[in-house]
């Protein structure tokens, strides 16, 4: 185990380091730099002005010695400069940092929660009205586009009624209230974890079906157990494997699906700021997110992985 | 958030700068200009010498004086390439000199008339509080200290920013105790506010302002701005397709510009028929107009040698179809509808644009290589029509005319209104025989706030520069 | 990449199961009729009706549906229904030509991590591993970046996020089948690798392919919206599902109902998808 453990971590630093330098390439390759977004009205450019802002921002190096001193830096602790916000990178992003795990934890809340009851329910009562019900409205929840979600309960909730805010965190011409916050959460979190809700539910629906129709569960029956016992252990058991690996699945899912959501209730999280630091080239604030994503979802895969393995011993290690 | 930085394309924190920082001069909605921290000024006879006496009430907000040695450093600072500051306005500035802390001296390298107005329009920053530092990376640029009618509170990165009203302003405390701007990344979210109350002023998209005007309690100031939308051909790339008056001008008839201000802009806008606009001093209403007229665009264009027609209706010269595509800034929403009209126009006349929208930088990046056959964009000639005289032929690449550079140089020898206005009279009419661009219209801003403010007057450039006189009903 | 296109759907999420009843296996008659009329629709429609999807009238901007333009108009006059045909073909033209070459590359990828050696495998998978942390919005931005808008671009960038997660599947499939005591059986018997691969892997693992690829399709429309919708894909004047949404986005408040058809559209497509899939999914079991 411990082997395991040290082999994977090992995989996880180099994948990690691989995802990095890649990105920073890449951001490199792309035509068009901070410049734009920091001299000034462009009526006035000079390419002599733009020349020193780029040397300014260290930005005239060789892409391989700036990612060199790069990581450098981030050996150091210092993840960099933002270009824009002339503010350090780790400042900037931990300021955005709460919304998002706000959004994409209760998210990853609702969806477990709310997957698992759907799901053990469903699956409890295979076949019958309800769960043929429950599975169809999933379907239709897996199939729309959750932006289009997002602009339809922005226009019935906060346009057409107006039950609750359109966007951003809090009301900003009253003192901040929890009440209020919570008020502005609804919207932005229902758009994200409907899907997922309805993924989970349909995946532990599935598994609780089909290992109720097992023949262990038959046998126990048979054997005598009360009926309860014999869901309880074995039913519940057999969803465990589905929900650990869509929770694993689902933290990439969702860091990334927050960048919709995100857009569409300008809600000030991670990802809108990745989306604005790719249109304005602020590659340091972008480096520091893809690394902080990289981590968190190969910590996630790795975690769910140990998950497996202690909920079912039989899974071999690879 | 330093005036150093100067930041236009985000919006909001540009307004936040001007309420939080003053600069030298204060530019007037009639195009004159009014003392700010400076009182009164002179310039000497050769135009290259400005000496400015600044108000001695002039406060920090922490206390201190403004004094000459603020001017200079602000100046310096900005002239300096290490500091990644905006030089806009002043990279003519040779020399700033301190002649008493009151009184500051800036020599400036040739006659520009549009000097006073630019540069004395950026905003001065305090040297006690930024020497030795840099700028680039100082606190000061998350917790400004200025000497603006507005005091910095808070900036909710991506959110909002916060100011309240500075009671010791030197020239009377502002009457509106809170300010409030608001970063909204959607426009439906302007909407949608205005009506929850949360906001109380938008800059409307024309095509919002119907649903706007539908809620009680607001009020629409249309201003009419000098700012003009056009496309930029390049004319050292396609020589052979704008490289003839004919067919610029045969272009220019082929795009229905009316009615693009009507239906798109829904009629808040005008159309332009020149680089300088009706609301500047140095209009000349005499300047030919180019109508939309399909007939006559096709004859201009037959006699420009486009003669032969494909089977997809394009016209050909010598083989090689009509053809070219325009690149747009994805930012400009209402340009990219405008110039799908445009583009159905030109279709009627034989003539294909393509639409290449693209994201900022990469607009940026193409346009400084010449990577275009075309692009469009929004032009801003706001302190002097020199600027936009400046702006037309650099931008039309490859356009080249000695009468009119011969004149540009003679309006830039004098400051005298008179005789420039002459010389740009006939720059007019000279480009509007042989465009250097096809010029398309003006977008008047819409300024939609609530009717319980008091105090608004219109500017050309800044809605908000009397904000401090702006008072709220109950 | 992960797939943030496409919440709540990933490749390793075990196809929708309903119980096997004939009852059930004649009920999904509906989802085929459903996607033949959308293909038929899609493909013929703007031919058949004559409609002109770029056709600009500007006495006639965001109209309600009418007589004259049965979906209404959008916000430069042009004929809605007109600009949702033509947009299907778009959209699913590239989320299919996407699913097939992401579908084609991970399989290919997946089988030959599973049947090769430990350390290919160990290397092809931490490879995909890496690509799937990378954040799609990021490889999307790029991309478009760097690469001018267009169909085959899109194609690309769609086939370049979706291949990992099949590559997976089909690992892992290939891998079971592979280390399956018949085939040890064989191998030992001298039968040739490259004939045991085709006779017996292959065959096994084909059903899993083909329900990994239209979990891809699903992806695929909902990213090509998505995409769009973040202003990287299909540019206007050309329509897509996705880049008309973002245009009714402006328009909430004016008019809602630009918003609807495009939506619907979609989300009808994707479900028919994920029908098709439960049937090929109890097709199999079937056997």
């Amino acid at each position: 185990m411990i082997a395991f453990s040290l082999r994977r971590l090992l995989q996880v630093v180099v994948t990690v380091a691989l995802l990095t330098v890649t990105t920073f390439i890449l951001m490199h390759l792309v035509p068009g730099g901070p410049a734009f977004f920091l001299m000034g009205t462009p009526d006035h450019y000079t390419p002599e002005h733009e020349a020193a802002v780029n040397r300014v921002l260290g930005i005239d190096q060789p892409v391989v010695s700036q990612l060199v001193l790069w990581v450098y830096a981030f050996v150091h602790g210092d993840l960099g400069w933002s270009f824009f916000y002339k503010d350090s990178v780790a400042h900037v992003i931990g300021l955005r940092l709460w919304p998002t795990i706000e959004l994409a934890g209760l998210t990853l809340l609702l969806t477990i929660g709310g997957g698992i009851t759907l799901g053990l329910y469903a699956g409890a009562h295979a076949g019958s009205r309800i769960d043929r019900c429950l599975s169809a409205a999933s379907v239709v929840a897996l199939s729309v586009p959750s932006f289009w979600l997002g602009i339809a309960l922005v226009f019935v909730f906060a346009v057409w009624q107006r039950w609750l805010p359109s966007s951003g965190i809090a009301a900003l011409n009253e003192p901040p209230s929890v009440a209020d916050h919570v008020r502005h959460l609804v919207l932005p979190v229902l758009a994200l974890s409907l899907s997922h809700m309805a993924g989970m539910g349909l995946y532990v629906r599935t598994s609780v079906a089909e290992a109720l129709r097992s023949d262990c569960i038959r046998t126990a029956r048979a054997k005598g157990l009360p009926g309860r016992l014999v869901f309880v252990r074995h039913a519940l058991r057999s969803a465990l494997i589905p929900i650990l690996t869509m929770a694993g699945l689902y933290v990439p899912n969702i860091s990334g699906g927050t960048v919709v959501v995100e857009t569409v209730f300008s809600w000030p999280g991670i990802g809108q700021l990745m989306t604005l630091s790719v249109v304005r080239r602020d590659y340091p604030v972008l480096m520091g997110i893809v690394l902080l994503l990289g981590v968190v979802v190969v910590a996630a895969s790795w975690l769910t992985d140990m998950a497996y393995h202690l909920a079912d011993p039989r899974i071999a290690f690879n | 958030m330093s005036p150093l930085i100067d930041l236009p394309h985000h919006f909001p924190l540009h307004i936040a700068q001007t309420m939080m920082f003053d600069s030298l001069i204060q530019y007037l909605p009639d195009g004159t200009i009014g003392p700010k921290l400076a009182t009164s000024w002179t310039v000497s006879p050769d135009g290259k010498e400005y000496t400015f006496k600044l108000d001695p009430k002039a406060k920090w907000w922490d206390g201190q004086p403004v004094t000459a040695d603020d001017v200079k450093f602000t100046f310096d600072t900005m002239n300096d390439d290490k500091s990644g500051s905006s030089n806009e306005g002043v990279d003519v500035v040779s020399k700033t000199e301190v002649l008493d802390p009151q009184t500051v001296k800036i020599t400036i390298k040739q006659l520009t008339p549009f000097f006073l107005a630019q540069g004395g329009s950026r905003g001065i920053v305090p040297k006690h509080v930024l020497q030795g530092q840099d700028v680039a990376k100082s606190d000061f640029n998350r917790k400004p200290i200025g000497s603006g009618p507005f005091k910095f509170v808070s900036w909710q990165q991506g959110q909002a920013i916060t100011m309240e009203a500075n009671a010791e302003y030197f020239r009377g405390a502002p009457k509106i105790g809170r300010l409030v701007i608001k970063i909204l990344s959607d426009p439906n979210l302007q909407l949608t506010q205005l009506r929850s109350g949360e906001i109380q002023y938008a800059l409307l998209d024309p095509k919002d302002l119907p649903a706007a005007q539908q809620l009680p309690g607001f009020k629409l100031y249309e201003n009419p701005t000098p700012r003009y939308f056009d496309i930029s051909p390049n004319f050292a790339k396609q020589p052979d397709m704008f490289g003839n008056k004919d067919a610029m001008l045969g272009l220019l008839a082929g795009i229905d510009r009316q009615s693009i201000v009507d239906k798109v802009l829904g009629g808040h806008g005008k159309v332009v028929d020149s680089f300088i606009d009706q609301v500047s001093w140095a209009y000349n209403p005499d300047t030919p107009k180019h109508p939309y007229d399909k007939a006559r665009a096709q004859q201009l264009l037959a006699s420009a040698g486009w003669t032969g027609k494909g089977s997809d209706g394009i016209l050909t010269r010598n083989g090689k179809r009509f053809s070219f595509s325009v690149v747009i800034n994805n930012f400009d929403s209402s340009l990219v509808q405008a110039l799908t009209v445009a583009q159905q126009n030109l279709k009627d006349v034989g003539v294909e644009m393509k639409l290449d929208v693209v994201e900022p930088g990469i607009f940026d990046s193409r346009r400084s290589k010449g990577d275009f056959d075309a692009f469009s964009r929004v032009w801003n000639p706001v302190y002097d029509p020199d600027e936009a005289s400046l702006n037309d032929t650099s931008g039309a690449h490859g356009y080249s005319n000695a009468q009119i550079d011969d004149l540009d140089k003679q309006a830039l020898a004098t400051t005298d209104q008179a005789t420039r206005k002459k010389i740009y009279a006939q720059e007019q009419v000279i480009l509007a025989n042989d465009p250097a661009r096809l010029w398309l219209y003006t977008q008047n801003e819409l300024h939609f706030m609530s009717d319980k403010i008091q105090g608004v007057q219109l500017h050309p450039v800044n809605v908000f520069w009397n904000l401090k006189d702006w008072s709220i009903n109950a | 990449m992960a797939s943030a296109f496409a919440p709540g759907v990933t490749a390793s999420s075990r196809p929708v199961t309903l119980p096997l009843t004939p009852r059930r296996l004649r009920g999904m008659a509906p989802a085929w009729i459903a996607a033949a009329f959308i293909v038929l629709a899609v493909g013929l429609g703007p031919w058949a009706l004559r409609l002109d999807p770029t056709s600009i009238d500007l006495s006639a901007i965001n109209q309600l549906p009418s007589a004259y333009h049965l979906l209404g108009t959008d916000d430069t006059g042009r004929d809605l229904l007109a600009r949702l045909l033509a947009g299907g073909q778009v959209s699913l033209g590239v989320a299919s030509a996407a699913t097939v070459l992401a579908t084609i590359w991970g399989a290919i990828y997946g089988a030959a991590a599973g049947l090769g050696q430990p350390w290919l495998d160990a290397l092809l998978m931490r490879i995909v591993d890496a690509l799937l942390a990378f954040p799609n919005i990021v490889a999307v931005l790029i991309f478009a970046a760097i690469f001018p808008a267009g169909i085959r671009q899109l194609i690309l960038l769609l086939a370049l996020t979706g291949w990992m997660q099949i590559a997976r599947l089909v690992r892992g499939v290939t891998r079971d089948v592979a280390n399956m005591p018949f085939l040890e059986a064989a191998r030992s018997a001298g039968a040739v690798r490259t004939r045991l691969i085709l006779r017996h892997v292959l065959p096994n693992i084909s059903g899993v392919i083909g329900v990994a690829a239209t979990l891809e399709l699903t992806k695929a429309i909902l990213a090509e919206a998505t995409v769009s919708f973040l202003g990287a894909g299909i540019h206007p004047p050309m329509p897509s599902w996705g880049n008309m949404l973002t245009n009714a986005q402006d328009y909430v408040f004016t008019a809602p109902w630009l918003a609807l058809a495009p939506g619907v559209a979609i989300s009808a497509t994707v479900f028919v998808v994920f029908r098709m899939q439960e049937w090929l999914h109890l097709r199999g079991a079937a056997l």
